[in-house]
């Protein structure tokens, strides 16, 4: 991370400075500017750096009373970067000992509506033999369920899919699982809200036929449904702005400014 | 003896890191801008923050040297490989705070998989998700898919020291004679694809009954994610979803095309049409491929008629065929649901899907995996030593392939696709006994370690946010190692640990 300390490029741009130690060169050059171009056979800068450097004492005693330009720059890269990366680290910390309820948690925009699913066994049309299950039980199950009446119950979301003139596809959702329902005109039209960002979807209960491997559907794994009802209609989800993350946003532009507006003055120096 | 990285070398890796860092924040406007365009507010504050994570990180790296210095092959080799977590590590701040992740790590793992293009997906209730989110997790497989350096060489970046950044990225072959126009071409060609194919999905969402604004993203997202071969999707039910064999065949067709090189492309574009096509059907690479797709497809369908579910003709030709596509040009689009794939295929079935994403695409494509080229080299070789095992001792026959001209197989490309081919096979074998070591299966486990090193997307249900954190990091490994073809990480490695070793005293 640390830049080094003796550079070719910047050597050339202030030989006097930086090379205190080899007098005569130095003091040589002023006085003959062309000679180097004539004599391609005299030692260049850089062959000079390879030289071994021997310790003069003189020379060492010499060394705090020039001015570095070099030495104050590197301080300056060294105090900039710890800087930043206090400052960072800082922020960070205090931002993440902040944040004890997590990230971004929508708040629900009617808190009387009832989002928690009913009880089945109340909601349920009258229709005795199906099998409840709920979405990721029914994918669970798979070849054991296929072809059976079941009665599912999940959140509408995404959009509401046509499948032909008078058939729509619905995904219905629990937890991560979800499922393709196939439903008539009349049930699609029962659905007012769509689950999505900042809007959870009507969570609705479907009785149907289960099929693992749908032969209508080139082996889909859907439900066939043959009635819909809307249990509980979805409701918007206020995800609120967070000021701290404002805050914290504004810092960082700040920091990551100041850091390029340093860096810019360092090079405008090197030049 | 080992090359060492310096403290000069390292000065010089920050700073380009941090000119590729700062580019994120740029790119992160994107999202930025979604958010505010559907008035999502809330999420615009995540972005500001990444993007003003972005900035900070990158000026202080950028400030570890400040004179501009050209960059050495063996520091172009580092940034390239550790820009893939850099930059993922930076892109996963506003996904983390977005909620749809339990953890950093979630997000972080989100991010390596969308700029690697693999599509393994770490996000809970993702049918949730904000439009800005899913921008950007799609951004990055369009950045992935491309390449990180591709654009920052289009954009000028880098234009001194390209090439070894190109080549360490993992692509080899220079569709034109420079770099940065190798690069332009590239992501031209790309814009223009995107453009058409986001267009003809947007007229069929929309005839399924997609509002205009989400049928346009979702057209857009499912472009680039078909394209770039990267398998993210922005509905829990992934292809499902749309219930549309029109749109599934698009999508197919944009796999197809993500799955071949740009060099062919490059023919087509300057209007060398019958050359073009002429070595459409003799290249070695092509034809790998093919054959590859026509023999899995015939195999799995073999094996799904004896397994005696999802074996009807329907099923066979649409989701069969979508999937086998899907897998083996390396996008990871499901038609089957992830517990039809676990519960019904036949193990034989299972197997044969596990196989098919092991190959891969084109050298110098989007996609991952070993690569038909190497495929066919070795394929190659076989025959041919096969050949010389019969022939008279005196006889000396040569074995040549086409691929951009007429080559003969030296012993340095043999060994290559070689080596190559046996890095992608033990890192299959490792990450599968990952799997079985954490407690899964051994097939499932197979076919999510052949998943995460061939950057091909498909899931067993085992990468969920409940998977165990050390299974999760061996997938990011695979992920980033198959994604650089493992040379330059290896290298990357091999390099540090040098640096590490303290040097020897002379006397």
């Amino acid at each position: 991370m640390v830049p080094q300390r003796q550079r070719p490029q910047r050597q050339r741009s202030q030989p006097q400075q930086q090379r205190p130690q080899r007098p005569q060169p130095r003091q040589q050059r002023p006085q003959r500017p062309q000679p180097q171009q004539q004599r391609p056979q005299q030692p260049q800068p850089q062959q000079q750096q390879q030289r071994p450097q021997q310790p003069q004492p003189q020379q060492q005693q010499q060394r705090p009373q020039q001015p570095q330009p070099q030495r104050h720059r590197q301080w300056l890269v060294i105090v900039g970067l710890v800087t930043g990366l206090v400052v960072m680290l800082a922020v960070g910390s205090v931002f993440a000992a902040s944040i004890s309820q997590g990230p971004d948690t929508p708040v629900v925009g009617d808190m009387d509506t009832e989002l928690q699913p009913p009880d089945v066994r109340t909601a349920a049309e009258p229709s005795g033999d199906e099998a409840t299950s709920s979405i990721p039980a029914l994918n669970a199950a798979g070849r054991q369920l296929d072809g059976m009446k079941v009665s599912v119950q999940g959140e509408v979301v995404g959009d509401i899919i046509k499948a032909s003139d008078d058939m729509f596809w619905l995904a219905l959702d629990e937890g991560d699982s979800s499922i393709s329902v196939l439903c008539s005109p009349s049930d699609a039209a029962q659905i007012e809200n769509l689950g999505r960002y900042g809007q959870s979807g009507d969570v609705v209960l479907v009785f149907g036929t289960f099929h693992a491997d749908c032969p209508d559907h080139q082996g889909l794994a859907d439900i066939h449904a043959e009635h819909l009802a809307v249990v509980a209609h979805g409701q918007p989800l206020y995800h609120a702005v967070d000021l701290r993350l404002l805050m914290l946003s504004g810092l960082l532009l700040v920091i990551g400014a100041a850091l390029m507006l340093m860096r810019w003055r360092l090079m405008e120096q090197t030049r | 003896m080992w090359p060492r990285f310096g403290r000069d070398d390292l000065a010089n890796i920050c700073r380009y890191l941090g000119i590729l860092v700062q580019l994120l924040a740029v790119l992160m406007l994107a999202p930025l801008i979604v958010s505010l365009l559907f008035g999502e507010f809330a999420v615009s504050a995540h972005y500001l923050v990444g993007i003003g994570c972005a900035l900070a990180v990158g000026s202080l790296l950028r400030l570890a040297r400040v004179a501009p210095s050209e960059l050495k092959r063996k520091q172009a080799i580092v940034v390239t490989g550790l820009i893939w977590i850099v930059a993922a590590l930076v892109a996963a701040v506003p996904l983390w705070l977005s909620g749809h992740f339990l953890s950093y790590f979630d997000a972080f793992f989100e991010c390596v998989s969308g700029f690697t293009a693999t599509g393994l997906s770490l996000a809970r209730n993702i049918d949730h998700a904000s439009m800005a989110d899913n921008m950007w997790r799609f951004m990055m497989q369009f950045l992935g898919g491309q390449g990180v350096i591709v654009i920052a060489l289009s954009i000028g970046l880098f234009s001194k020291t390209g090439s070894s950044f190109y080549n360490a990225e993992g692509r080899e072959e220079f569709v034109m004679p420079y770099i940065k126009r190798t690069a332009q071409f590239i992501w031209r060609f790309s814009a223009v694809v995107t453009l058409i194919g986001t267009s003809v999905l947007c007229c069929i969402t929309m005839i399924l009954g997609m509002e205009p604004p989400r049928a346009l993203f979702h057209s857009l997202w499912l472009t680039i994610g078909s394209y770039d071969t990267g398998g993210f999707a922005p509905q829990g039910l992934s292809m499902i979803y749309y219930h549309s064999w029109p749109l599934e065949f698009i999508t197919m067709v944009l796999m197809c095309m993500g799955a071949v090189n740009f060099a062919v492309y490059a023919r087509l574009w300057h209007g060398n049409w019958k050359e073009a096509v002429r070595d459409f059907f003799r290249d070695i690479e092509l034809r790998t491929l093919a054959a590859w797709i026509a023999l899995i497809l015939v195999l799995f369908t073999a094996a799904l008629v004896a397994g005696g579910y999802l074996d009807e003709m329907g099923t066979l030709l649409r989701r069969g065929f979508f999937t086998i596509v899907s897998a083996a040009t390396n996008t990871g689009y499901q038609l089957f649901a992830t517990h039809q794939t676990t519960s019904l295929l036949s193990s034989g079935a299972f197997m044969i899907l596990i196989i098919s994403m092991a190959l891969g695409g084109s050298v110098g494509s989007t996609a991952g995996g070993i690569k038909a080229l190497r495929v066919g080299i070795v394929f190659k070789l076989v025959v041919a030593r096969t050949k010389a095992l019969l022939s008279p001792g005196s006889a000396r026959d040569t074995t040549s392939y086409y691929h951009n001209g007429r080559h003969l197989i030296s012993t340095e490309a043999a060994n290559t696709a070689m080596v190559v081919t046996l890095l992608y096979i033990v890192s299959y074998l490792l990450g599968t006994l990952a799997g079985i070591v954490a407690g899964y299966d051994a097939l499932p486990s197979a076919l999510e370690s052949v998943s995460a090193a061939s950057n091909a997307g498909l899931s067993a249900g085992i990468v969920t946010p409940d998977a165990p954190l050390a299974l999760k990091v061996v997938y990011v490994l695979q992920m980033w190692m198959g994604r650089l073809e493992f040379f330059t990480l290896l290298a990357l490695f091999a390099g540090l640990l040098a640096s590490l070793k303290p040097r020897k005293r002379r006397g």
